[in-house]
């Protein structure tokens, strides 16, 4: 009985422990800096939805962090942070598909020009 | 007695270890093997890849505790990093065969600049050829140039579409005067006496623009072609028989002498 009971005693130190404001402050720190990265690249407009939403989690985030959530806040201030990098990979994504869609209009254009001169 | 507890220990170990596998993580197990045999992904250096295997790590650490949110958490997690490994070489990719095509570009531009060069020793080499050339399109020697006399160049009647006969001829003649720069060409269209002569007026004009749109679509300069329109004036036959309207529902080009402008039109 007695060593439940200090089972139990370590268990809810333990989690005590976990739940300091440290970790889940840094975590927020993380997701903000994410977010500001993926906007640099242009994820406003090109993960619109994805940043919105993601700006809003932080947003809950940093309420449970006010309210000493720390764990709460924490899980939450994770997912914003790979969010956002999600949002960073799409708007690259979509620009290098872009920027390859353009060359390939280019260098089909110089092939035709060339195949023109030729036959004349 | 000892054996007996630790055997009792082991069993009990051996129920806790046995948590049931979670739907969930397994999807995501699967997801990132197979994100682990994408060719695409350069899996040794992949850090959402490493983050991961973390997660679902994580994941498998919660559901034999138990705790359904951090399982949902971490598979999220891992779910969302194994996607962004995938977008990630996806761009890579892109990114490689962008520069690929970027050097392409100068042999390319390279490329079209000898066919320029190509093209104008072939047309000092084919000068005589095309001459004969002109002698097979049945050029006629006038005064003002040679007409040619375009068999082809006939159409149905109340139409202005070039038949293919006449398009073969006359893209022949584009690259006829592509290759002679100093050859002018005058376009003339002519109709039929059946039907009103302000229809007769506007089909002979389609008919000439019809054959100038094809010289010019195949490269030749507009400013070097003339255009004239007589209706149903200036027939070659008799317009009482089919065969003769036929006829006269033409085009007539004429290869202006070298280095002549088209004579201004007879009043």
């Amino acid at each position: 009985m007695r060593s439940v009971v200090a089972i139990a005693l370590a268990g809810f130190f333990l989690a005590i422990g976990c739940a300091k404001p440290g970790p889940s402050q840094q975590a927020i720190a993380q997701a903000d800096y994410s977010l500001r990265q993926a906007r640099e690249q242009g994820a406003d407009t090109e993960a619109a939805a994805l940043m919105r939403s993601a700006d809003e989690k932080l947003a809950r985030a940093q309420g449970y962090q006010r309210e000493k959530e720390y764990d709460e806040a924490q899980r939450l201030a994770e997912q914003v942070a790979v969010e956002a990098a999600l949002a960073d990979a799409l708007t690259r994504n979509r620009v290098a598909k872009a920027q390859l869609a353009d060359s390939e209009a280019v260098l089909k254009e110089l092939r035709e020009e060339a195949e023109r001169r030729r036959r004349f | 007695m000892q054996r007996i507890s630790l055997f009792v220990v082991v069993l009990l170990a051996l129920a806790c270890a046995n948590t049931k596998p979670n739907p969930e993580i397994e999807r995501v197990k699967r997801s990132y093997n197979a994100a682990l045999e994408d060719p695409l992904i350069d899996v040794k250096n992949s850090l959402q890849l490493l983050e991961a295997e973390k997660d679902i790590q994580a994941a498998e650490q919660a559901n034999r505790d138990r705790d359904e949110t951090l399982v949902a958490h971490y598979t999220y997690l891992a779910d969302t990093r194994i996607r962004i490994a995938h977008l990630t070489a996806e761009t890579q990719a892109a990114n490689r065969k962008a520069r690929e095509l970027a050097q392409q570009r100068p042999s390319l531009r390279l490329e079209a600049r000898t066919a320029e060069a190509d093209v104008a020793t072939a047309t000092a080499l084919k000068y005589e050829a095309q001459a004969r050339e002109l002698d097979e399109l049945e050029a006629r020697q006038t005064e003002r140039g040679d007409v040619l006399a375009l068999g082809g160049v006939h159409f149905d009647f109340n139409q202005t579409e070039l038949k293919p006969e006449a398009t073969r001829k006359l893209s022949r003649l584009a690259g006829f005067l592509i290759a002679n720069p100093n050859r002018d060409v005058l376009v003339e269209g002519y109709a039929d006496a059946i039907g009103p002569e302000s229809a007769n007026e506007t089909v002979s004009r389609e008919r000439a623009e019809a054959v100038e749109r094809y010289l010019v679509a195949n490269g030749v300069n507009p400013a070097r072609i003339t255009t004239r329109w007589h209706g149903s004036l200036g027939p070659v036959e008799a317009n009482s028989s089919a065969d003769g309207r036929t006829m006269n529902r033409r085009a007539q080009v004429t290869v202006l002498p070298p280095n002549v402008a088209a004579p201004p039109p007879a009043p």
